[in-house]
């Protein structure tokens, strides 16, 4: 990482020979970084489609280990299943869904026929093809908020639950008055470390859609991988990449230091009670 | 009568959440057993008889061997050094008061955080001057200093679960740090190092942004492969499925025989308590 803060202040240029001439061009690369379109654009595209993606997963992630955290017979097979999509190399599943959503071959519009809607070309269309991939971000990593939450769950203590019932609470005020005050540290955690992972978003997009139609899908991994590897200039693009971890640094530090000053208030609360 | 609408409603939520998750593993095995063109059908075939022309036709071509046998190679070193420092990195870390451990741990806790580019331009910049560009040296190298990280937070995790008693029992008995670490401690902390191997094993077989940019050319692994059929202008889509299918035989395999490890393993490496 230092290689690139020192990259970050040079006119480092991929296409030169090892060993040419690099000269230092102090914060020349961020100026033109930060004053780049490709660069906001890429920031707000990753933005437009995490947000949703991760607000979605969280509420499906919620839901499916609560359904889940019941005792079932068949509950070790379905959560196995369940796992699955989490698992799966990204390639793949953004492979799968480029021929789901394909406009004339794509399952989706199939099935969409089946119940007489008409066919559309998800990819291609600038109105759906951001949500096709916060679809596909989220069939792939709901699993992994489902696995944390009911883990959660799993540490959980019985006792108020059956109390509650006893007294008469039916299941979604125990639900908002027991199991999500429980559940909130957890939650907190799992949403930092998705919105985190979400921000690394690469693999299936560049699969699926590879950052089009135009510059609609290019998250910010896409955008520096364009930007470094195809148009070589290392220099700005480790700028770039400089400006994102300080960015994230940031956002991490105010996560960790809201969630210290919670649970620091919840143990005064919980000492004067 | 509530009861049984409740028996309906868990066994049709059982059921999309296996349709949901399944389907576009069923679809691409479907696929691959079908000749070229199946896979631009609509409704696709499921009910068909089975051709293995396609595998067939994989397994006689010498670059897809050649990925196939990349992957492997990378998978296994990688996963076994990451491994073999994870564990006696997270063994001293929890034993010995080393100078800066709390920031140490946290450091790992966050190098999962960093954006990938952050590493991947700075690398790619160095290996260019070391001549280990497309080298599986390389790859393995980088991927072992990226993943190593999540193994030591593990196996500190599982460590500081084994009583230092048994420790000072064996070196009061003679045995040194290495002796003490591999005949005492390893096989009492065996389900921590699976889980550690398995989540570990799943990362870099999927990984795609690393080999991308610091290989690729005359080192190829399978995701690779997958991402790069779609530049050709006649998409095979039964290759395509054939290869997806077998880069996820080792991911089925794991989720049906080490699910425990897995689950904990991913559960270990996210949540800071």
């Amino acid at each position: 990482m230092l290689v690139a803060l020192y990259l970050s202040f040079t006119d480092t240029n991929l296409s030169n020979a090892v060993g040419a001439p690099v000269h230092n061009v102090g914060l020349n690369n961020y100026a033109s970084v930060l004053t780049s379109t490709d660069f906001s654009s890429a920031v707000s595209t990753t933005c437009w489609i995490i947000i949703p993606a991760v607000v979605i997963e969280m509420v499906l992630g919620v839901g499916i280990a609560l359904w889940l955290n019941r005792p079932r017979r068949y509950a070790r097979g379905m959560r196995a299943v369940t796992l699955l999509p989490y698992l799966l190399v990204p390639v793949v599943i953004g492979n799968f869904f480029r021929m789901f959503y394909s406009a004339q071959f794509g399952q989706l519009n199939y099935y969409l026929s089946l119940v007489g809607l008409p066919a559309h070309a998800w990819l291609t269309d600038p109105a759906t093809v951001r949500w096709a991939v916060v679809a596909l971000e989220v069939w792939h990593t709901t699993p992994f908020v489902a696995l944390l939450c009911l883990a959660g769950l799993a540490g959980m203590s019985p006792d108020p639950l059956e109390a509650s019932m006893v007294d008469g609470a039916n299941a979604w005020q125990r639900f908002v008055h027991i199991v999500l005050p429980d559940l909130l540290p957890i939650l907190g955690a799992v949403l930092v470390l998705r919105a985190m992972d979400a921000i690394q978003l690469f693999d299936e997009v560049y699969v699926l859609t590879g950052g089009g139609p135009g510059r609609l899908t290019s998250v910010i991994n896409l955008y520096l991988y364009q930007f470094g590897f195809r148009q070589f200039q290392i220099g700005q693009t480790s700028a770039a990449v400089t400006v994102i971890v300080v960015f994230l640094a940031a956002l991490a530090l105010i996560a960790f230091s809201i969630m210290r000053s919670r649970s620091r208030s919840r143990e005064r609360n919980s000492g004067l009670g | 009568m509530v009861k049984g609408l409740a028996h309906v409603g868990n066994f049709i939520i059982a059921i999309a959440l296996i349709v949901v998750s399944i389907y576009p593993v069923a679809w691409l095995i479907v696929v691959s057993l079908q000749s070229d063109s199946s896979a631009y059908q609509s409704p696709t075939n499921w009910i068909f008889v089975p051709q293995f022309g396609t595998y067939g036709k994989l397994f006689a071509d010498p670059s897809f061997l050649a990925s196939l046998a990349n992957s492997v190679q990378l998978a296994v070193i990688a996963t076994a050094l990451c491994v073999l420092f994870g564990a006696m990195g997270g063994y001293a870390l929890s034993r010995y008061k080393v100078p800066g451990a709390t920031g140490l741990t946290f450091m790992f806790a966050l190098s999962r955080l960093v954006p990938t580019f952050a590493i991947v331009v700075p690398t790619f910049y160095i290996y260019r001057q070391l001549n280990l560009l497309d080298t599986m040296a390389g790859l393995v190298l980088a991927l072992v200093a990226f993943q190593v990280p999540l193994s030591a937070l593990i196996m500190y995790r599982i460590f500081g679960g084994i009583p230092q008693s048994l420790d000072e029992a064996a070196r009061i008995d003679g045995a040194g740090f290495l002796r003490i670490l591999w005949q005492v401690i390893l096989p009492v902390a065996r389900p921590g190092l699976a889980a550690s191997a398995v989540v570990t094993f799943v990362l870099i077989w999927n990984e795609f942004l690393f080999v991308l940019v610091l290989a690729g050319n005359q080192v190829v692994t399978i995701p690779v492969t997958i991402a790069g059929f779609q530049t050709d202008k006649q998409v095979l889509w039964s290759s395509i499925a054939a290869t997806s299918v077998i880069s996820l035989i080792p991911i089925l395999l794991l989720i049906a025989f080490a699910q425990r490890h897995l689950l904990s393993g991913l559960g270990m490496g996210a949540v800071r308590e």
